[in-house]
């Protein structure tokens, strides 16, 4: 037994030598091969339990393995992405926000231009008018002993530059002794932005007050705030950063989601859930439009949701109520989500085929890319994570490439 | 999750109390085989000129393993062979003393009392310290020493000493005062325990540690390797660090030093032993302040102006805001050598410190105002009685009550950027807070050992640790979780057999850990308002292992432990710090199965040149392994979690060399495989449990070098200037090799690597009036090589540092 370890230990000192002496740097290229459409994929892995993020490039999202395995971009510290104007943007890092254009090179390669910071961790990047020249983003404070005022600002893309910063104080947005707020969306119509949120309690994320939709009304580029508009027919709009609490139409209708659901944080909900019209040219709740999505057939809350054009969102909704009462272990698990289609105008839902109920990441803004009458999100089930293609004329799935990692936390399509 | 998790049972205990008997009954029939190896005997007495007794005195036979040390008494025994020896005397501050001595068989010869010259009477010095440590080395743990009289002229802290161990990386965030982690063959943090004289140290606030602590204080440190003595007792996994203070009865030994980033250092040290009425005071008194404003290479981000919040071409710039200083008193009078105590001694530690803090977890994020102070009153008891009672038993208590405070303030409404410029904020640097933890913490520590036969004892040992937190936080006064305890109550207690032959040792033990944890999470209760509830986590282990050591040859000794052993978590990883550690109130303890198998050989190639090898394998497999996680989330803090499993081969080894006691050399070399050995993850939620594959299998842990080493030389020139007078010049390399801090096996060209590194070092030393005065001068990073640690914290550049000492001793 002795003679071996020892043996093992001097098998072991050579091994060490020879793997220092002939180890290379890693420069060795590991892409895989470009064809003509790119797609940047951001995906986090959990190894032991720290979750690391890669901007890993394909080229098939519906065959093979997605890899961060030698391959893809290391992004530091968490992770959230954004896509405009064919720039896929990581935001995030280790104290500082980064905020990383990642384009393609002249050889249809991923590359970062980095050096803009934020001051805060970003919640949301929205652009403006679809026109992918300028995005419109928010820095929340978490809480009040982080930062007291909402810090808006524009970023012009082609720059990679920040303006018009505008901070607006917390307390002027939602004054409330009990409550802070937590951002769950926004878009800009013509000179107005709107703003979605729920208050909250910071220390204890527990949701008191969840009889009203709150909508806040800026001036836009100015980020003035000109009122604040609630709505008792539904719960506030969104939940703790899944970013899909308002949507913008082709015409300019805005559309508020409130789901109040436990399974994303709420500690209660006391109200249905359901869908409020902001119509273009007004700044008020359009009285005439509800959808309760609780009610619906097919329907459920509306967990996460990308705008896929035709006044249609696809969606991932809870279609299981939770516990009554309330059970540790459902709130927050982001579980029980089923592809479907929301048909904003006739009020109808339709839950994708062949694709199976699965669970969340948690719920940061919801990674899917609509791409030719097709939207591709990712769906983990039993530890493995797919792409889902899935055709939005007939409401059906197919299963794709597998993704190495624990999740996909954003897509693009660069090329 | 279950609130109350509750492992232990009446079965556990009588398991435990079963292997006990096993250990004793085993120890008593190995008794029985090994009492008759070595027939004769070798004892006596040490005095100093004054007749008093001189303890700790090493008494090695020259070119065999037999060696002993006196006692307090300075009685002395070493069990020989039938033979005809050179018997070496010798002890810090003392001549040594050679005897001619011959023993026959079956002979239990008593020598006439020794007396050994104090080094202070002579004129020519020769100061053989290895004696001791060499005692040390060939105890069957793996142990190395560090002899630190040879480092008392060098500035440095205890960390930058043990930085040259083989197998030791201490792993620091910037300069003097820094945060640091200590790894010993791939356990880090506090899977590593450290002690001091014996007594652990975990509690004595962050003003009393390591990187803080002047090499002049200590006489020697220990480094275990695995397996600990169950005299210290601790639950470490990975090892652990004993730091032995002086024992000189009477002396006094002050020093000042200076250097680059406007370090000062000064500490005093004083003893006094009254021969006869056994009274003893000993004072220890150090202060160190330094602005650590060294220079680092940075891309400072833009506060202002068009280009607001873009980062600024690569520049160098000095550190701003990373004052630190420390003071601390010790003080502990009492008796010894009296009838019913050996020694005892009471005693008051007080210390504080002030640390400014200048950056984030990677340099990119800088501060200008945050900072965070720590103040600690520890009133301590020792006592120790040989031959309590009955005749071979013998009794050594410690108890220590540990109070400190620890505050963290951001409230200046500034945000700052490495060009010192800043822009208002509308609350705090990062975030507002003024958090003020307090800890109370209660410390027994009782060593019960019982010599059956001169070869063999029984040994017991018990460690009580009580620990409780209240926080609160002015600007956060409200915030719920401060309402509620946290608690950790430890006991560790172990049973030991051991057996010391001149040839032979070996020890048997086993050690029950028992965990107590009172912390608080947050609960669902079917309304609108969840609340925090506490929580109790109770756990019982049994932990058990055996270390042998062999002398295959006079020259040759051979090492082996195993153990199977558990970590209790600690207070600070249970509970965090309240801003950088998150808490974890659901962290379990970390269990290992540790190897060690090493072996020692010296030898004289002719009568001046001397060698030294040393070479271990280090295996270990740890379930449950505890690691400080980096938070990719934000806000970036740290958290303390388990991981699966996690297996380490490690080798190790060291050469040594010297030339007439002159001319010294070594270098050392350290690799070890840390891998991730769990094929999937699971998590448990309401959908079921979910396994995925981990993608880390196989894989090397990040964020731990792997390959490191230090190499060292010097040479000492006697009679410089004057007899009495000697200088000597050292050189010292320490290198670590390339390494990442996320997984290296994915993403392609990942830009967080720390590089190799190699970092020079010189150091003269000139010492005068046969140590009275010293004087050194001392350069780190010779080359000005840029140094990195920690997600790429830059460390001083060269930096000079001078120290003046006086040293006096009766």
């Amino acid at each position: 037994m002795l003679v071996r370890q020892i043996f093992k230990a001097c098998l072991l000192a050579v091994v060490a030598f020879a793997a220092v002496s002939c180890s290379k740097d890693g420069d060795t290229d590991n892409n895989p091969d470009v064809g003509d459409k790119v797609y940047a994929i951001g995906i986090g892995v959990t190894v032991g339990s720290e979750t690391t993020n890669y901007v890993v490039q394909t080229s098939d999202l519906m065959n093979g393995k997605i890899s961060p395995l030698g391959n893809g971009l290391l992004q530091e510290g968490y992770r959230d992405y954004a896509f405009a104007g064919g720039v896929f943007y990581s935001i995030g890092g280790l104290g500082v926000v980064n905020v990383d254009a990642i384009t393609l090179d002249a050889e249809s390669k991923l590359t970062a231009k980095k050096g803009l910071t934020l001051e805060l961790p970003n919640s949301q990047l929205v652009d403006v008018d679809g026109k992918g020249k300028t995005l419109v983003g928010v820095s929340l404070p978490a809480s009040p002993t982080e930062g007291l005022n909402a810090k808006f600002y524009t970023l012009d893309i082609a720059s990679n530059t920040v303006a018009n910063k505008k901070d607006v104080p917390m307390n002027s947005i939602h004054p409330s002794a009990e409550d802070w707020l937590f951002h769950t969306g926004m878009q800009v119509v013509g000179s107005q932005l709107f703003q979605t949120f729920y208050p909250v309690d910071y220390g204890t994320y527990n949701t008191k007050n969840t009889d009203k939709n709150y909508l806040a009304v800026y001036s836009y580029p100015g980020f003035e705030l000109q009122k604040v508009i609630t709505d008792p027919r539904t719960g506030p709009s969104g939940a703790f950063n899944t970013m899909s609490g308002l949507f913008k139409t082709e015409s300019g209708d805005l559309y508020a989601v409130s789901t109040s659901s436990i399974y994303n944080g709420y500690s209660q909900a006391t109200k249905p859930a359901g869908i409020l019209k902001i119509a273009n040219g007004t700044s008020e709740f359009d009285a005439n439009y509800f959808f309760n999505t609780d009610a619906a057939p097919n329907g459920g809350k509306i967990a996460h949701a990308i705008y896929i054009g035709g006044n249609k969102l696809f969606a991932a909704i809870t279609t299981v109520p939770p516990s009554k009462p309330v059970v540790a272990a459902e709130k927050w698990s982001d579980a029980n989500l089923t592809l479907a289609i929301v048909d904003l105008s006739a009020k109808t839902i339709t839950r994708v085929a062949n694709a199976p109920v699965y669970k969340g990441d948690g719920g940061r803004s919801f990674a899917a890319l609509l791409d030719n009458g097709k939207v591709y999100s990712a769906i983990g089930v039993n530890g493995v994570v797919n792409i889902y293609e899935t055709d939005i004329a007939t409401a059906t799935a197919k299963k794709g490439a597998v993704i190495e990692g624990t999740f996909m936390g954003g897509i693009a399509r660069l090329k | 999750m279950r609130s109350q998790i509750d492992l232990m049972s009446a079965g556990d205990a009588k398991i435990y109390v079963i292997r006990l008997f096993l250990v004793v009954i085993l120890t008593l029939s190995i008794h029985s085989i090994n009492a008759q190896s070595i027939s004769s005997s070798i004892s006596g007495l040490v005095h100093d000129k004054s007749g008093q007794a001189v303890n700790q005195a090493s008494i090695i036979l020259r070119g065999t393993p037999y060696a002993g040390s006196s006692d307090d008494a300075g009685r002395f025994k070493v069990n020989v062979p039938a033979g005809t020896y050179s018997l070496i005397v010798s002890r810090v501050g003392f001549l040594e003393q050679t005897v001619q001595v011959k023993v026959d068989q079956d002979q239990h010869l008593v020598l006439n009392t020794l007396k050994l010259a104090s080094l202070s009477d002579l004129k020519e010095v020769e100061v053989r310290g290895k004696t001791e440590n060499r005692l040390r080395k060939e105890q069957a743990f793996n142990v190395n020493v560090i002899d630190l009289k040879e480092l008392y002229n060098t500035s440095g802290d205890l960390n930058q000493v043990l930085t040259r161990t083989s197998g030791v990386r201490v792993r620091e965030d910037g300069g003097l005062g820094s945060n640091f982690t200590f790894s010993l063959n791939g356990f880090s943090g506090r899977q590593v325990k450290f002690f001091l004289d014996g007594i652990p140290m975990d509690n004595f606030g962050s003003s009393l540690t390591l990187n803080n602590f002047p090499v002049n204080m200590a006489e020697r440190i220990e480094i275990y390797k695995g397996v600990l003595p169950v005299e210290l007792g601790a639950d470490a996994l990975g090892g652990a660090v004993n730091l032995i203070t002086r024992s000189n009865p009477n002396y006094l030994d002050a020093s000042y030093g200076f250097g680059s980033f406007n370090t000062h250092k000064a500490s005093v040290n004083h003893a006094y032993t009254n021969p006869k009425s056994g009274l003893t005071l000993k004072t220890n008194v150090f202060y160190n302040f330094s602005d650590n404003n060294y220079k680092v290479k940075v891309e400072p981000i833009a506060l202002s102006g068009d280009n607001a919040g873009q980062r600024l071409p690569k520049q160098e710039v000095e550190r701003f805001h990373d004052g630190y200083e420390s003071a601390t008193i010790q003080f502990e009078g009492g008796v010894t050598g009296k009838k019913y105590a050996d020694r005892l001694l009471v005693g008051l530690i007080a210390s504080g410190n002030d640390k400014d803090i200048q950056t984030g977890v990677i340099m990119d994020q800088v501060f200008g105002a945050r900072t965070s102070n720590s103040s600690a009153l520890i009133p301590t008891l020792k006592y120790k009685k040989s031959d309590l009672f009955a005749k071979g038993l013998d009794l050594s208590l410690y108890t220590a009550y540990n109070m400190s405070t620890n505050r963290f303030i951001d409230t200046t409404r500034l945000k700052y950027n490495w060009l010192q410029e800043m822009v208002p904020t509308s609350t705090a640097e990062l975030n507002r807070t003024q958090l003020k933890n307090k800890d109370n913490e209660g410390l027994v520590t009782a060593n019960l050992a019982y010599r059956l036969s001169n070869l063999n004892a029984l040994a017991f040992n018990y460690v009580l640790t009580d620990f409780r937190r209240k926080s609160s936080d002015v600007e956060n006064p409200d915030n719920v979780t401060f309402k509620y305890p946290q608690k950790l109550n430890k006991h560790v207690m172990g049973l030991a057999w051991q057996h010391k032959s001149n040839l032979f040792s070996a020890s048997l033990f086993s050690k029950l850990y028992l965990l107590n944890a009172e912390s608080f999470e947050q609960v669902q209760n079917g309304t609108a308002l969840p609340t925090y509830a506490p929580t109790s986590m109770k756990t019982s282990n049994v932990g058990y292992g055996a270390a042998a050591a062999y002398f295959i040859l006079p020259q040759l000794q051979a090492k082996a432990s195993y153990e199977h052993t558990y970590r209790l978590p600690e207070a600070v990883e249970l509970l965090g710090d309240g801003l950088y550690v998150r808490r974890n109130s659901a962290l379990k303890p970390e269990s290992s199965d540790n190897i060690n198998v090493g072996a020692l050989y010296s030898f004289d190639a002719t009568e001046n040149h001397g060698f030294g090898l040393e070479l271990n394998y280090l295996f270990r497999n740890a379930k449950d392994y505890i690691r400080i996680d980096q938070r990719q989330a934000q806000p970036v803090d740290r958290q303390y979690i388990n991981m699966g499993d996690v297996v380490t081969h490690g080798v190790e080894g060291e050469l040594r060399y010297n030339w007439k006691d002159r001319l010294r050399a070594s270098v050392n070399l350290t690799y070890q495989d840390i891998v991730d050995k769990e094929e999937f993850l699971t998590s448990t939620n309401l959908t079921g449990t979910t396994t995925s594959p981990n993608l880390g299998y196989g894989y090397r842990i990040p964020n731990i070098p792997y390959l490191f080493g230090n190499a060292d030389i010097g040479y000492i020139f006697d009679k410089v200037g004057a007899v009495g007078n000697s200088l000597s010049l050292n050189y010292s390399l320490n290198f670590v090799e390339k390494y990442h801090f996320t997984p290296s096996q994915l993403g392609n060209n990942n830009q967080d690597v720390i590089p190799a590194q190699f970092a020079h070092n010189v150091a003269a030393n000139y010492v005068l009036n046969n140590g009275k005065y010293n004087i050194s001068l001392e350069c780190r990073n010779l080359a000005d090589n840029d140094l990195f640690d920690n997600y790429k914290l830059q460390k001083p550049g060269r930096s000079v540092f001078l120290k003046l000492r006086y040293f006096i001793s009766k």
